[in-house]
């Protein structure tokens, strides 16, 4: 079973609040993010190429394609707007299309207004709060890069996203997992992106 | 004013490229579906190494990916991805084998997806995708190629795939490019290299 108890930040201690706002940059360029992409779904294998690409200050275009490359999910997305441009037959399910729509709205968020901070050994932390969803955001004390954000609601764990990245706006390796689903997306960098 | 002339040479330029391509006369497609069938009955292996080409209109840049197809008579596919990842799929003996990058499972040949995939790069070998009664079949020609051009009569298959060129080099039997355009109007172009025809293929390139 996957537990659902309550998210309590361990060994993290309350420091004074230095940021007013942190932000995740990692699909913040408007260069192609062109990743590998695998999915696990409950028993279910997804493999693709995934792209990311940001259309407007506050837009976001998402495709997955097979290896093939044919194209199996289109859409836009926002903070407040989702626009399904193309979705193949065989994944057109509602809670299909809600999972992607909730993990990448949370994926592709970019600014975290700060309530408090935290410090541990190697990370300067940050929580954000925006109603009931909570995030913990990781910064790596020595090189300043985001290698995490966890995701809670009702103070339940519901995603782990964390990051590989050499520099703020582009992270190689993605990881994202849910808590309280059998859902893992796996993204690996397959261009460079300059 | 610039403008318009730029236009019109622009006009001039690509109706040029366009016109290069001359539909085959019916007695020229025949001969040119008679040959090709029956030189590809003589093949029991194929091998080549690909580049995969994917244009979409959002994009800055196409995505490439490279790898290496064998192809077994009748039915054993290899089809490998190597370059930027690892990935390979395998249909043999009504499975479908996948390794992907490292991740290795199988399924039964029963998905339409993979059904069609297959279809489709077995019957372009053999010369059976011509009297496929799914697709109606234009043929054209250049200086360099004979063209089949591929429309798919229904409309559940229009909804995947808009149009499928495959381009046949004057002096060669075998498939050098497929052009494929899906009803978003985006592109997988798959460039084939290096092709031997009936070289020995170790069994090891079938399993993963």
């Amino acid at each position: 079973m996957i537990s659902c108890k309550s998210y309590q930040l361990k060994d993290g201690k309350p420091v004074s609040n230095t940021e007013k706002t942190v932000e995740n940059l990692y699909f913040s360029s408007k260069e192609d993010y062109v990743y590998k992409c695998q999915m696990d779904v409950y028993k279910n294998h997804i493999s693709g190429i995934l792209i990311i690409k940001k259309i407007s200050e506050t837009m976001h275009r998402v495709v997955m394609t097979s290896d093939f490359g044919n194209k199996m999910i289109d859409f836009e997305i926002s903070e407040n707007d989702f626009k399904l441009n193309y979705v193949l037959a065989d994944l057109d399910k509602k809670m299909v299309i809600n999972f992607l729509k909730n993990d990448f709205q949370e994926l592709l968020r970019q600014k975290f207004p700060v309530k408090e901070s935290f410090e541990n050994d190697d990370s300067k932390i940050y929580l954000s709060k925006f109603d009931k969803k909570q995030y913990y955001l990781f910064f790596d004390k020595e090189n300043g890069l985001l290698n995490q954000i966890i995701y809670t609601q009702n103070n339940k764990e519901k995603i782990d996203f964390t990051f590989e990245a050499k520099k703020t706006t582009f992270a190689e390796v993605i990881n994202l997992q849910h808590k309280d689903f059998k859902i893992n997306i796996k993204l690996n960098q397959i261009t460079e992106n300059e | 004013m610039i403008k318009n002339i730029a236009f019109g040479a622009f006009l001039l330029i690509s109706g040029f490229v366009f016109a290069q391509n001359t539909a085959m006369t019916r007695a020229e497609a025949k001969a040119f579906v008679t040959k090709i069938s029956s030189e590809t009955k003589e093949i029991k292996t194929l091998q080549s190494d690909f580049a995969q080409t994917k244009k979409m209109d959002f994009l800055d840049k196409s995505i490439v990916t490279y790898g290496r197809m064998s192809l077994k008579s009748p039915n054993t596919l290899s089809w490998k991805y190597t370059k930027p990842y690892q990935y390979s799929i395998i249909f043999k003996e009504n499975k479908i084998f996948i390794n992907d990058q490292g991740k290795k499972s199988s399924v039964d040949a029963k998905s339409k997806t993979f059904e069609k995939i297959n279809k489709l790069i077995v019957g372009s070998s053999n010369g059976k995708m011509f009297s496929d009664p799914e697709f109606s079949v234009v043929y054209l020609k250049n200086s360099s190629s004979n063209i089949a051009k591929f429309t798919p009569k229904s409309a559940q298959l229009l909804k995947y795939i808009k149009q499928i060129e495959l381009h046949f080099p004057k002096n060669q039997s075998t498939v050098s490019q497929v052009n494929m355009t899906e009803a978003s109007g985006d592109t997988t172009n798959i460039v084939f290299k290096n092709t031997k025809i009936n070289a020995p293929i170790p069994a090891s390139e079938f399993s993963l």
